[in-house]
């Protein structure tokens, strides 16, 4: 389980928006939380995919892609604002994360 | 619009039923209709190849995803611009004639490994993987119907994603071996040179020099399984440091984010860039090299 620091929301918010603004190429003042990522933004699966690696890489998480496609199934994340609370929940939780609700 | 797309524009006009005046409307090469969008495709590569050319940026290796094998070819001056757009044509226009009556479907899953997408298709006889494009990534293939529960079976195992894509003609499979080699007799009548460069098939990532391999990968390319993934590996292994994607979007360029090795991809709206950079010898350099 990777630590969660103060900083470490903040963080992923940024690196969340930032990601999207350059994959879409769209500037980040025009992304907020409720932003969709598929219907607005004309996102794909692989989009969320490269961001998990990002953040893989970043905390050093273990956690099987299966685990992280079990969860979405039951907890769809389509919007910049639930993608960054499912991360938070896969930066605390990894591989548990399919132990939650 | 550059001038070696507008050129490149009217030359298609001219030789194939092109739709340019939906080209310009969608701006994006992607069409409903699919040989619209493989022309499309192909336009827009061999005009990025040109300006690659002119650039004086030297191709090392090239390999086409898919229909890119005719880019691949027009850029390793194997065929000739218009010769591409036939063999799309005809490569179309057969596989379409022998897909008659079949509801045919590919489905694209992410998320799983190898090892399950292999567990899958081999649930029915007609499934196959058409495609690996990464460790994440994969292509399957097959009858609708069989599409459809094998998506739905994938989501089950945990796949972050599945799709039903609108492509209509079996390419890449299997069942299109009859098919295959109609084509290569079409093909052989054509004139086609030594590529100018190695190209990768994308098929078993062999190395094609002469005008034969070419010949050979065409006719593999419309029935055997293509491995994007195999191609790439076989490119960076042999020290390959840097990719162009010549084409719309950037697909391929976020397909290799999965993939080992340490290269950068160039897509088309970071090709400003990569002309700019260090990678690339102006004509100011290449005069110091030649002084020195």
């Amino acid at each position: 389980m990777a630590k969660i620091e103060s900083g470490t929301r903040e963080e992923v918010r940024r690196l969340v928006y930032e990601f999207f603004s350059e994959e879409c190429e769209v500037p980040v003042d025009q992304l907020n939380d409720g932003t969709n990522v598929i219907r607005d933004l004309e996102g794909d699966s692989l989009m969320f995919l490269e961001l998990l690696e990002v953040f893989k890489k970043k905390y050093g998480l273990n956690v099987e892609l299966k685990t992280v496609g079990k969860y979405v199934v039951k907890h769809p994340a389509e919007t910049i604002g639930a993608i960054i609370a499912m991360t938070m929940l896969i930066i605390e939780h990894e591989n548990r994360i399919a132990e939650l609700d | 619009m550059s001038g070696d797309l507008r050129e490149l524009l009217s030359r298609a006009e001219a030789a194939v039923d092109f739709d340019r005046v939906e080209f310009e409307r969608r701006d994006s090469g992607d069409f409903e209709d699919e040989l619209q969008s493989q022309y499309a495709a192909y336009i827009i590569s061999c005009a990025l190849s040109n300006i690659l050319k002119r650039s004086g940026i030297r191709i090392d290796y090239a390999a086409g995803y898919s229909m890119g094998l005719y880019a691949a070819l027009f850029h390793a001056e194997s065929v000739a611009f218009e010769q591409g757009l036939d063999l799309i044509t005809v490569a179309y226009e057969m596989i379409r004639s022998a897909a008659t009556g079949i509801d045919f479907g590919t489905g694209v899953i992410s998320g799983l490994d190898n090892g399950d997408i292999r567990s899958i298709v081999s649930r029915r006889k007609d499934l196959e993987i058409i495609n690996v494009n990464n460790r994440h990534s994969f292509l399957i293939a097959g009858f609708s119907s069989s599409v459809t529960r094998a998506l739905k079976t994938a989501k089950k195992m945990g796949a972050l994603n599945t799709k039903f894509l609108d492509l209509k003609l079996p390419y890449h499979s299997t069942a299109m071996r009859d098919v295959s080699r109609e084509f290569y007799g079409y093909c052989s009548g054509m004139r086609i040179y030594d590529p100018s460069c190695c190209i990768i098939s994308t098929v078993d990532a062999r190395e094609i020099t002469s005008w034969e391999d070419v010949l050979g990968d065409l006719a593999d390319n419309i029935y055997r399984n293509i491995n994007w993934l195999a191609a790439m590996e076989r490119m960076v292994s042999a020290g390959v440091d840097a990719f162009v994607e010549c084409g719309p979007g950037k697909s391929l360029y976020r397909i290799s984010q999965f993939i080992e090795g340490g290269f950068s991809v160039y897509h088309l709206a970071m090709l400003q860039d990569l002309l700019a950079s260090d990678r690339v010898c102006s004509h100011e350099d290449a005069l110091d090299l030649r002084r020195a």
